[in-house]
């Protein structure tokens, strides 16, 4: 169960797999295989595991006005209007956010033990520092893994250039996108004269010499890439039908000008170049070029891991956490070797019809808002559902406040009250269809008293007090007035109408050994529901002036009448067994 | 940041500062000819790199060093919208076998005759769309994408994810690179032996200049393994006290997670070292109820088990855990297996040597590349190498076995004997030609490499893993042999694809880019 009975789901009609086989071209042996998979559907099984992915919660699906269909996540394309830290509301410009690693640049982080919100705290003068963050929660802080701010602002760019310890990090990368960078912009003069990294710098291109300390997988990754690079430029050097230098568009370089100067002035020159070719790209050999070799007790390489307890192991889901590479520390062995992670950032997206490209929902751009410009949700188009058990002497218990578990015991019939209320200012057709006997292992018998009717449309409340008097007589002779008879309603309201839904569960038979599939006690209900309308309004009725005077474009003629159909998954309860 | 945005708007800047050799630093061509808009848009058009396999899905920008998130497929992800039951404390966790539990953690297997295709298709549609709603932050389908696939994969199921990409989103194009040559490009070589101790099958690859010579697969795995351990651990589960008993979980991710933990604090395997420590500790009979306390230890691993509600502390023998895991994966020496499928690592490895031409052989020796969840498992790629040592140091590379052999080659060594002639000399008989282009490379190549050639044992190379070495290798331009194109594949499926894709190999190496647009595709190793 995993919301409180009685509960509905709808299932989005683009996932039906016989829709779907008409839009795509698949081999034969595809569509036998859908065939069989459509001949299994006939009646929709709310137990397959592939419903698990079309079914929704009736608040998460749109309506497009122009198909006429529901929409949910899996047939709406998105598009990202604003991307904003989830704790601070630091709204990042697009072109930033790739750079900071989609993650706050601020100082919102979160603990790498329990995923929680970590607050910066001070550790000695409340104005000076030094800082760390903290995690109320589990009480993680930073000085479990040797790390203090000396400011409390600008944390995020402080912990990029700490390594865990709290020694500078050996060659200051933060990202890719950084690397290197900060030196491109700089002349030599701004920079300190013999900072730690200048000093790496100047060791770097000693060649052969294995550094002492191993380089984490960032710097590793730029070294590789720096060698690849290297040595794609070595060896095309010389090749005259093409150089690397031409995939930037560099015209400038020295390199590409002699190559655009060959093709002009010599041609068996370059022929005799092209021959002479005979450089072949090698493979990287030593640590500064990102070469590796893997700790063992042969390879020399006693990095060796020191044995460490089962307790300070890092769990899946926490190393999980630690992605990407450049920020965390996805490689992590040890809890200490584990990072605080900056917040990820979130955005705000529009979504658009998948097929007609019609915006279904727009937020407003302000991050502090939780407001939407367009949002066309599908409850306003589709009846919303309840049920409820039938008050009658040996029925069911009303449900309290917050639902509850429903048990019903097998064998003994019962009814419950399920209301549609309708949201269009337009009356609308009913007809529920539901199998008599529930797919799956267990069939319950259903049986809905009254499968087609009417519902009234949402008109004012007050329009309906008024015309009370005069149209006394909408469906009169269908209402059951409480009573349940089938064919008949039992209720009807101004836009709403209640129908009686018998059920008869099936007793669940078992060995004492056996154990249940999760939710195979639970007795699910699948209705086919069909709505049918026309609609009235003047604005569906400018519309359809409109289109009538583009009759050039031969797209029929919308004469207004709106058809609707889809599968409804309602959970009654449990069988006691 | 303000240099972050610089090098984020321009591409250019980056790129150049790390390429070694010295030449001018130039103007960003494309920002002076076009608007400052579509360098915005440039940006943006950096491939993404999502790497697939049966368990999990990695993904993230070309030219970063790792993946920006890893989803795995579990019975969690696939649950109904709005379903948080698992979070909830009184949630009863089922007691299913975990042979049939393993099923629900798969996104597909190699035995396709229950494999749900569609059911295939919600599930990566669904990781997909999280991917890029939760942590790429891009809109999906604008940028190309890079997708990264163990080198087999069963068409329908090839077929299947294309036709989802293509149809969901707008790609305008997919590229596919195998994950060996990738795992070999991400530890800097060229040529090498990756063993991928992966989920369903240990599949070991010889990759000889980036290319795929030899493939050999065994079903002693990660997923074997798996069981082996549930089993162990439920036999310490059965062992613990009634009242407690029944409160210990044991299922599928529990059982993943504490192999794990127990490989990085070498639990799983009883190193040969250690063994000989405890041996020599024995020995000495100095501080006996120390060293006996402390060989206790030794002896068993105390993990905090998971309860419904908390925990318990609990010892699980090492050597079960060290049975099973040689058991499972990396075999006995001189162990005869009836079927090819099951094969212990150990001799897998030594078996795809073995039937590597001998140049081959010399070079990927010394480059031998683990990757896959089992490679984390610590001490367990050194055993399963010092198996196939032993095994080598036996019977050498011939695949001859029997009592009768000494005897036999004897006889032969001594009618060999009398022509036999020293292998090198007759190598070096050749003439040079006055022009020979080969012979040149070949000379230019030796004096190259002959300092650094290394010696001749098996040897182990680390590598960053697959999605990184993708990541590379788009970053650097690279074309690879798999481009589907949007339109071509729609219009036809894979039965569009070419057979033969014998391109200009020289062409393709150095990385450029051909003009022109390809007229046909190929799916290459897939097709």
């Amino acid at each position: 169960m995993a919301l409180p009975f009685p509960y509905i789901f709808i299932s989005c009609p683009c996932s039906d797999v016989s829709n779907r086989e008409l839009t795509s071209k698949r081999s034969s042996r595809d569509v036998e295989l859908d065939q069989e998979i459509q001949d299994d559907e006939e009646t929709f099984d709310p137990r397959h595991p592939r419903s698990a992915f079309s079914l929704f919660p009736p608040e998460h699906l749109l309506y497009c006005e122009e198909c006429h269909e529901i929409k949910c996540p899996r047939c709406v394309t998105e598009e990202i209007n604003a991307t904003y830290c989830p704790d601070c509301l630091f709204e990042s410009p697009k072109v930033m956010v790739r750079g900071e690693g989609n993650r706050c640049p601020r100082n919102c982080f979160h603990c790498p033990i329990c995923t929680s919100q970590m607050i910066t705290a001070s550790v000695g003068d409340p104005k000076n520092g030094p800082f760390i963050l903290n995690c109320n929660y589990c009480m993680w802080s930073t000085l479990d893994v040797g790390i203090k701010f000396d400011k409390p602002t600008g944390i995020r760019g402080q912990l990029d250039e700490i390594a865990n310890g709290g020694e500078q990090k050996a060659a200051t990368v933060h990202s890719p996108y950084s690397y290197q960078a900060d030196y491109a912009r700089k002349s030599s003069l701004s920079r300190p004269p013999l900072s730690p990294a200048d000093r790496d710098e100047i060791a770097d291109p000693k060649e052969d010499s294995v550094s002492a300390t191993p380089l984490d997988p960032t710097a590793r990754f730029n070294a590789l890439k720096t060698f690849y690079k290297e040595q794609i430029t070595e060896s095309s050097a010389t090749d005259a039908t093409f150089s690397t230098s031409a995939l930037d568009m560099a015209y400038s370089s020295p390199s590409s000008l002699q190559r655009i100067m060959n093709l002009y002035t010599n041609k068996e020159g370059a022929t005799i170049r092209a021959r002479q070719k005979l450089t072949v790209m090698r493979e990287a050999r030593s640590a500064s070029e990102g070469f590796a070799l893997a700790a063992s007790r042969d390879s020399g390489v006693e990095s060796q891991s020191p044995r460490i307890d089962y307790d300070e192991t890092v769990t899946a889901s926490q190393r999980a956490f630690q992605y990407p590479s450049f920020i965390g520390n996805p490689a992590a062995l040890k809890v200490s070797e584990l990072r605080p992670m900056p917040t990820l950032m979130r955005t705000k997206r529009s979504k658009r019809c998948a097929t007609c490209k019609h915006i279904l929902a727009r937020p407003e751009l302000k991050i502090s808002s939780a407001r939407y410009r367009i949002k066309l949700i599908a409850l306003n188009y589709v009846p919303f559902v309840t049920i409820k058990p039938l008050p009658i002497a040996g029925g069911l218990p009303p449900p309290g406040p917050d639902g509850g578990d429903v048990i019903l015991t097998p064998g003994k019939p019962v009814q419950f009250i399920m209301t549609l209320r309708n949201p269009l200012f337009d009356d609308v057709s009913v007809s529920l269809g539901t199998p008599s006997v529930t797919p799956g292992r267990h069939g319950h018998r259903v049986t809905i008293l009254c499968p087609q009717f009417r519902l009234g449309k949402n008109s004012d409340a007050w329009d309906d007090a008024l015309s009370n008097n005069n149209q006394p007589d909408r469906g009169t002779g269908n209402i059951a007035g409480g009573e349940q008879v089938a064919g008949k309603l039992y209720d009807q309201g101004r836009n709403w109408a209640s129908v009686v839904l018998e059920i008869i569960p099936a007793s669940i038979v078992r060995q004492q050994s056996e154990e249940l599939d999760e939710d195979e006690d639970v007795i699910e209900i699948p209705i086919r529901v069909r709505l049918e309308w026309t609609v009235t309004d003047d604005e569906a009725g400018m519309e359809r002036r409109k289109r009538d005077t583009r009759l050039d474009e031969g797209d029929d003629i919308d004469d207004g009448k709106r058809e609707l159909n889809y599968w409804m998954v309602v959970g009654i309860g449990r069988v006691a067994c | 940041m303000t240099t972050t945005v610089a090098s984020a708007i321009r591409p250019g800047l980056r790129e150049r500062q790390q390429s070694g050799s010295p030449h001018t630093p130039s103007r960003y061509i494309s920002s002076v000819q076009s608007s400052p808009g579509s360098s915005f848009f440039r940006a943006e058009e950096d491939p993404i790199i999502i790497e697939l396999d049966a368990r999990e899905l990695n993904a993230g920008f070309q030219g970063e060093s790792g993946p920006q998130c890893t989803i795995p497929f579990t019975p969690r992800n696939s649950r109904r919208i709005g379903d948080y039951r698992e979070y909830l404390p009184d949630y009863k966790r089922r007691r299913a076998e975990l042979q049939t539990r393993c099923k629900e953690y798969e996104l597909w297997r190699n035995d396709l005759s229950d494999v749900n295709l569609g059911l295939l298709e919600d599930k990566l549609e669904r990781a997909v769309r999280e991917v890029y709603n939760k942590h790429l932050l891009v809109d999906a389908g604008a940028a190309r994408l890079v997708l990264v696939l163990p080198s087999l994969v069963p068409h329908p199921i090839l077929s299947t994810i294309l036709t989802l990409l293509f149809e969901r989103w707008k790609y305008s194009s997919v590229t596919l690179l195998p994950a060996p040559a990738m795992t070999i490009a991400a530890a800097g070589l060229r040529s090498g032996l990756v063993v991928d101790l992966g989920w369903e099958e240990t599949v070991i690859t010889a990759i000889y200049e980036y290319r795929e010579v030899q493939v050999r697969r065994s079903t002693r795995a990660m997923k074997a393994l798996t069981l082996k351990v549930g089993e162990v651990l439920g036999i310490v589960r059965n062992e613990q006290d009634v009242q407690f008993r029944d409160t210990l979980l044991l299922d599928f991710d529990f059982v993943e997670d504490f192999i794990d933990r127990a490989g990085a604090c070498h639990a799983m395997l009883v190193d040969v070292d250690e063994d000989l420590v405890t041996m020599v500790e024995a020995m000495q009979v100095q501080q006996q109820a120390d060293s006996k306390s402390r060989s206790e230890n030794r002896a068993k691993i105390v993990i905090d088990w998971p309860t419904g509600t908390s925990s318990r502390p609990i010892a699980i023998p090492r050597h079960a855990l060290h049975l099973a895991c040689v058991d499972a994966i990396v075999g006995k020496k001189n162990e005869t297996r009836p079927d090819d499928h099951e094969q212990s690592v150990g001799q897998l490895l030594y078996s795809t040597l073995r039937s590597l031409s001998s140049d081959v052989r010399a070079i990927c020796m010394p480059r031998i590349v683990f990757s896959g969840r089992g490679a984390r498992v610590a001490g367990l790629s050194q055993r399963i190498l010092d198996t196939t040592e032993s095994i080598v140091s036996q019977y050498g590379w011939s695949a001859v076995r029997g009592n009768r052999l000494p005897v036999k080659r004897a006889g032969l060594a001594e009618l060999a004997q009398a022509r036999a002639a020293p292998a090198d000399a007759r190598h070096n008989l050749n003439s040079p030609g006055a022009n020979d282009f080969v012979e040149e490379r070949l000379a230019k190549q030796k004096s190259k490499d002959v300092d650094l050639s290394v010696p001749v044992a098996l040897r182990q190379v680390d590598t960053l893993g697959p999605w990184a070495g993708a990541s590379l290798v788009a970053s650097l331009k690279a074309k690879s042999f798999v481009e589907i194109d949007r339109e071509k594949f729609l219009s036809h499926g894979l039965s569009g694809a070419q057979r033969e894709f014998e391109t200009n190999v020289v062409s393709q190496r150095t990385g450029t880019v051909r003009s022109g647009e390809r007229a046909s595709w190929t799916l290459a190793g897939w097709g």
